[in-house]
Parts: C-alpha cells; structure tokens; sequence
C-alpha cells in the first residue's frame, strides 16, 4: 500500500523539479555557500553575544540579532537563488547547447513551474538552516512572533518575485550578452529591493506588528504588498512560459488571461481599500496598471506579425465573434489592440471613480493622475508604433520583429534624455521646466507634476496625435493582421505559402 | 512513415544557413547527409528538431508540421545532437528516467523503457555513474538512449560518430541496423563517409545550404531522380586496342555521352541513361570498328562523389 502511494506520488512528481533537486542536492557549489552560510551566522552570533555590552542592550539584543540574520538570509536567498535558477535556465536556453528538454512532449508551464519549485525549495532549505539562530533570537527578547513572521513572510514574497524575474530573464530568447545585461541590471534591482525590504522590516520589527493586527491599518498595506508580490511572480511566470512556448502557438493567451484577471482582482482590493483605508489605493492601482499595461505593450510590438496556420485556425468563421477572439490570440496587432483597450478601461475606471465613489474614498489628484496614466499609455503605443515603422520601412531584412521591444525602449529613452540634455546647455536651470516643452517625449513626463494641466494637455495632444500619424503609417500592417485572421481555405493556404514564418 | 522537408530556407541576418533545401526519405531507411563543414547540415537538423525554426518552408513527419505543430512533432523525433549531455551532475539511469518523465512515462511502464533503452545501448553496467565521470564514447551513447526513451520513429543525429573509437564506431553502426530494421527513419549526419555508405540507404549532399545531390544511393551515384525527371547517369570506362585519341573524340561525338575524359590506358565517359544505353553504346563502337579491350562501369563511392560533387566552399 505505502509502496503503491510512493509510486503514485513519485509518478506525478514534477520531473524539472525531480531532476534540478538531484543535480542541486549533488552540487558542490549549493553545499558549499550552505556550509558558508552556517557558518558566517555562527560566527557572527558569536561575535555579537561576546562582544556586546549586555547590561545596555539586553532589551534589545533579540531584535538587533534578528534584523542581523534576516539581513544575511535575505541577501542570500535574493543573491542565490534567482542567480542560480536564472543563470542555469539561461544556460539551459543556450543557442550553443540547448537542453533536450524542451523539445520534449512536457509542456512549458511544467518546466518554469519546476523551476520555480527548485528555487523555492532551496529557499526553504536556507530559512530552515537559519531557523535555529532565529529561534535564539526570540530568546534573547526584544521581539514579537507575528513580527518574526511578517518579516519573513514579506521576505518571501519577494524571493518568489526575484526568483521568477531571474527564471523570466532566463526563459528569454536574447543572446548572452543581452541576458547578462539584464542579469546586471536584476542585481541591481536586488541590492535595492533588499535595502528596501531591510527598512520596512527594521520598522515593522522596532515598532511590532502585533498589536495591529487586527484592523485596516494592518490588513491594507499588507494585502496591498501580497497582492504587488503575488501579482509580479504569476505576470513573470506567464511571461516566462510564453517566452519558452513553441511561436507557433498562442502563447499570448496565457499572459492576457492572466493579466485581464490580476487587473479584475486588484482593481477590487483597491476599490475595498479606498473605501476602507485610504483613497491612495486607486491611485496606486491605477498608476500600477497603468505601468505594468504599458510595459506589456512595449512587449506586445515583438510579437510576430504574420499569423500562423494555427493561429489562423482559432479564428471564428463570424465576422463578430471573430473581434474578440482576435484579442486573445497572438499577434503584434492584437497584443496592441488588448493593450490599448485594458488601459482605456483603466483610466475610465479612474475617471467613474472620481465621479462615482464617496468622497471619503477619494484622493486629492485622482483626476490628473489618471491623465498621467492616460498620456504614458499614448505615449507607450506611439514608441511601440514608431519602432514597428522603423524596423518596417527602414531594416525590414535585418531588424526582427522580437527586436521591435528594444528598439522601443531605446526610443524612449532616447526621448526622454535628449531633448532635456539640449534644453541643459540653453538654459541649465530651467531643462526640467515643464512649460518649456522640453520633456513632452518623455512617456512619464505628465507624472513629474500631475498638477501642471497645461502640460498633461499639451502632452495628451502631443501624445495622441503622435498616435493617429503612427496608426495611419502602419494602418496597412495593423489591418493586415486583422485579413490574415481567417480560419478559410484560402487563409490557412495563404498560411503555409507564407514566406516569412519565423523572423516574425 | 514520411518525412519530407520542403524549401526549407534558414537566415541569420545576411548569412543564409540553409537555402531552399528539399528532400525526403520514409521509415525503415537510413539516410546520411554529407556536407562540408558550415554546410547547413547542423541547422536543418535543428530545426527538424524543432529547436530552430526555419524562415521559410516546413518539414512534415508524414503530415504533422514540425514548425505549426511542434508539440506533436516532438512525439515523433528523437534528436541527438553532436553537443555533449548538460545535466553534468546526475548519473545515468537518472539522466534517462528525468526524460522518461518528461516524455510522460509513467510507474512501470517509465521503469521498463527506462531498463529496455539501457539495455539496447549497453548502459546496464554504467548506470549509476555520474554523466561527468564518462567518456565521450559513453556519453554518445547516453545521447542515444536519451533520444530512444520515447520510441520515436524518426531519429535525427547530428554526428554521432564524432570522437568514437573503432569499436564503439561498429557498434554504433549496429544499433542503427537495428533500429532501421525495427521500421525507424534515420537521418544522420558524419563526415566518415566510408562508414555512412556502409549502412545508408541514401544520402542529402549539401553546400552552402543548397542541395546537391538527394536520393537513395543508386540514384545518388547513377543520377535520376527515381520519378523519371532526371535522366540517370552511368561512368563507364573503356580501353581500346590502338589509339586512344581515336575513341576520346568518338565518344565525345556521341549523343548519349556527356562528358569524356582520358585516364591512363582507359577513356571514361559519364553516360547520360540505364544499362541499355551503355550497350547500345558499346553497339555504336563496334559499328564504328573501335576494337574493344575491355568496356566497364565504374563505381563511384560515396566519397568520391562527395569530393566530385562539392567545392569545399562554406559561408
């Protein structure tokens, strides 16, 4: 009988997470920074129990140790485990050699998922190698359980956040160079998240949790950070699965299903909390869907542009139902066109709720920070536009489509530096003068003073008419995808004619 | 069993790989592709794969398309390419029963093929050592194994001879025997080209990504395409009793005879038709009063028409 069951479980055992923990548990550099770890912890203890003045700080010796190990452990688990999940994917992914995994019948959501596992497994053995100091801590007084708790709770969130971006960038297809770029900027990122983190501990430990516990004071932020941190990891896992999914399937449909039910579920906590807590929450919804929609767009540019047979297959034979099929399906016009929509729907909703919500549940500047939204998303597709016409009329040989994001992105910044450095040598103190029109190619620009509606309209005006000249230059590309979504006999043959299938 | 690759064309930037290459073969054959080095032989077996996908054409296992439908396609390949196994720290039966998994085996039908794969590629005895503690000739066959674990009826392998000794060489060859026997398709890759004719059926010559020469072997060497497009072709060399000369300017006079070379004491002449053109050819000579010595075909190997066939140029 135990016998049948450990079978049963052993069959339906992730395999990626079977094989990554074999190769871990067999691994000399994972036993290696254990023993490491162990030990500075141990020494560190030492150093601190001996050395410290214990008549002084006896009240304190607890939290101060604490903070200590959290700060090693963090480091670690945010240094070590996105790196090494991240770094062996990468090596996985290598166009040199690629591992035969992926051309195995197991599926893509398997494979980041058993990834993701791993990490959080080696996770837990780092926290469980550390749980005896915690425990000592607790001791040593000077520190509640619930904030024990909290603290290392909220750590792991935003290990899982870190570990599923690093498997994100990982799953990519980039050259090296570029995954190593990214991997610096990600180091980055995590040396300032753990900072961040460090400070909201320190204040959660010095001042204790406990007694909030029970009430919105407590509940609103820390629903509001598990919702960011949950929120991240599944968008990066999605993101992830798709990047490693066959091209030829739709393997957008996943990140929108998945994004359209995140914008669902948090625009519903943020409606709860505006009306519970603060009407900050909206706005901070607001300015967060309206970044992570923004940066999807960007993303959506690299999608290719000539529709496979088995894309064209989902199209429905009704011209009606067809729409909104076409806004699941991949596809650079589609990807836009979902895009587009949800961020529309997401200053809409700004605007109802400053008309529609009790005035207990409104922020001050709710209005203008929607218009912020509504200008960075203009700006978004016009960068997105103007690259796809770039790599369309002037390097449609050479530049690809997957391309298309990054050129995006140099488009902006580029938008966004020059015209303030040259603003600099004419006058140097007024460049960041908003009404000097220096930085209306700055998609952020309407952010820097919300306030300030001659220029949020003026970069609205700017914004949208940069917009409609884009849409009507590639009006012929946009369509075109539209034509191509038919599950006809001429289409699919027009399909397999198809003379440019991958470089797309 | 089908698999037909069809105007397959493969750009990185301005560099094209594979250009417009077609060919085909069916199960039960082994097939070799011969190609310089940079010829294109590398990315066309990635992408019938499917870990590369072509920037125009396809290449269907009888009608699945190894670009539209991968995941179906992947069912139908096992791969071995020239690259070593990455998985340096697991041993062997663990290397194999992780792609049993992942193929979705399972309980103990997963243990089973996991055993009977073992057992046809002799890896019984080296099962629980580490993939890093082998040689190379060991981690081909891991390799092989790996690429059987799902019993797929086409195998794709990029150089699986490359480092081997002698006899792991012959036994490779062996097990290829078998597996064709068992009805699989096999299309593989080496520049031993001796040890290629010895159990392939047919071949794909490349260069600079275009095809050369396709077909089972006789076609390859006689020419024709075997639906009869393209007109075989025979070298047959005669030795005349008297001037040589004579015979060189005769044969080149001749419809049938396409080109004509002298070779010591012989006169090659490449024959455009079957055996009953080089008879009637014959026929001709004696009419003509050329006195005959000896009159007989030469046989090409496959080296030889590899070497006559491509220019040694990459890209």
């Amino acid at each position: 009988m135990t016998a049948a069951i450990s079978r049963w479980i052993d069959d339906r055992l992730n395999p990626v997470v079977v094989k990554e923990l074999r190769q871990a548990v067999r691994s000399r550099f994972v036993m290696v920074l254990l023993m490491v770890y162990l030990l500075v912890q141990l020494v560190m203890m030492g150093i601190y129990l001996l050395a410290t003045d214990h008549t002084q700080a006896s009240f304190y010796a607890g939290r101060t140790m604490f903070m200590f190990l959290e700060g090693v452990l963090l480091a670690t688990c945010l240094l070590f485990v996105p790196g090494y999940v991240g770094f062996r994917l990468a090596a996985e992914r290598s166009d040199i050699n690629v591992d035969l995994v992926f051309i195995t019948t197991i599926r893509p959501t398997s494979i980041i998922w058993g990834k993701f596992v791993s990490g959080l497994t080696l996770t837990v053995l780092l926290y469980s190698a550390s749980a005896p100091f915690m425990v000592l801590t607790y001791l040593l007084r000077g520190i509640d359980i619930p904030s024990i708790a909290l603290v290392l709770g909220l750590n792991l969130l935003v290990i899982f956040a870190a570990t599923q971006f690093a498997l994100l960038i990982g799953a990519m297809n980039a050259t090296r160079v570029l995954k190593g770029i990214l991997g610096i900027v990600m180091l980055g990122l995590l040396m300032a998240t753990h900072g961040a983190v460090m400070g909201t501990s320190s204040g959660m430990i010095f001042f204790g949790v406990g007694g909030t516990l029970g009430t919105w004071d407590f509940w609103g932020p820390a629903l509001g950070v598990l919702a960011l941190g949950l929120g991240a990891t599944g968008l990066f896992f999605f993101i992830a699965v798709a990047a490693i999914a066959p091209p030829s399937s739709n393997r957008a449909l996943p990140v929108r299903v998945y994004t359209t039910g995140l914008w669902l579920v948090t625009l519903a906590l943020a409606m709860t909390l505006s009306l519970n807590v603060t009407g900050e929450a909206m706005s901070m919804w607001l300015v967060t869907a309206g970044f992570v929609l923004a940066l999807l767009m960007v993303g959506a540019g690299s999608e290719r542009d000539a529709l496979g047979i088995r894309i064209r297959r989902l199209a429905p034979r009704r011209a009606v139902v067809r729409l909104p099929v076409f806004l699941w399906c991949s596809g650079a016009a589609a990807g836009l066109l979902w895009c587009g929509l949800l961020l529309a729907l997401t200053v809409a909703v700004g605007l109802l709720w400053e008309v529609f919500a009790p005035p207990t549940a409104l922020m001050h500047g709710l209005d203008e920070v929607t218009w912020a939204v509504a200008a960075l998303g203009l700006y978004s597709l016009a960068y997105v536009l103007t690259a796809v016409t770039f790599r369309r009329l002037l390097l449609p040989r050479t530049v690809k489509t997957s391309v298309v994001a990054a050129l995006t992105l140099m488009l902006a910044a580029l938008g966004t530096v020059i015209p303030p450095l040259i603003a600099f040598f004419f006058d140097p103190m007024r460049w960041y003068d908003t009404t000097q029109g220096w930085m209306l190619l700055n998609p952020m620009g309407a952010f820097v003073d919300p306030d300030d509606t001659a220029y949020r309209n003026m970069a609205l005006l700017v914004s949208g008419l940069w917009v409609v000249a884009m849409v009507l230059l590639n009006l012929r590309w946009l369509l075109g995808q539209w034509w191509q979504f038919r599950s006809d006999e001429a289409s699919l043959e027009e399909a397999k004619m198809e003379d440019d299938v991958a470089g797309t | 069993m089908q698999i037909s690759v069809t105007k397959l064309t493969r750009r990185f930037g301005q560099t094209v790989a594979v250009d417009d290459l077609s060919f085909r073969f069916g199960g039960g054959q082994i097939f070799g592709f011969v190609g310089p080095n940079g010829a294109g032989k590398t990315t066309t077996m990635r992408i019938l794969a499917t870990l590369d996908e072509p920037t125009t054409g396809d290449a269907c296992i009888d009608d699945i398309s190894v670009v539209e439908d991968p995941e179906q396609a992947r069912r139908l390949i096992g791969f071995m390419p020239d690259s070593e196994p990455t998985h340096r720290d697991v041993t062997v039966h663990e290397y194999l029963d992780f792609f049993a998994r992942a193929y979705g085996l399972r309980g103990a039908r997963r243990s089973d093929t996991v055993e009977r794969v073992e057992s046809f590629t002799n890896l019984g005895g080296i099962r629980e050592k580490a993939l890093r503690a082998l040689s190379k000739g060991m981690k081909q066959r891991v390799s092989l194994a790996r690429a059987l674990v799902h019993d797929p009826p086409l195998l794709v392998m990029d150089e699986p001879a490359a480092g081997l000794d002698p006899r792991a060489r012959v036994e490779l060859r062996e097990l290829l025997k078998v597996l064709a026997e068992q009805g699989k398709a096999i299309l593989i890759s080496s520049h031993i080209l001796t040890e290629l004719a010895e159990i392939c059926d047919g071949a794909v010559i490349i260069e600079r990504g275009r095809l050369l020469r396709a077909g089972t072997l006789e076609q390859i060497y006689h020419g024709g395409d075997g639906d009869g497009k393209e007109a075989p072709r025979r070298i047959m060399a005669l030795r005349p009793q008297g001037p040589i000369d004579a015979l060189y300017r005769a044969l080149l006079e001749l419809p049938k005879v396409q080109e004509a070379r002298i070779a010591g004491d012989y006169v090659e002449a490449e024959v455009a038709g079957d055996e009953d053109d080089c008879c009637d050819l014959l026929a001709e000579l004696l009419r003509r009063d050329f006195r005959i010595l000896e009159f007989k075909q030469v046989r090409q190997d496959l080296e030889q028409l590899f070497m006559t066939v491509t220019q040694g140029e990459v890209q």
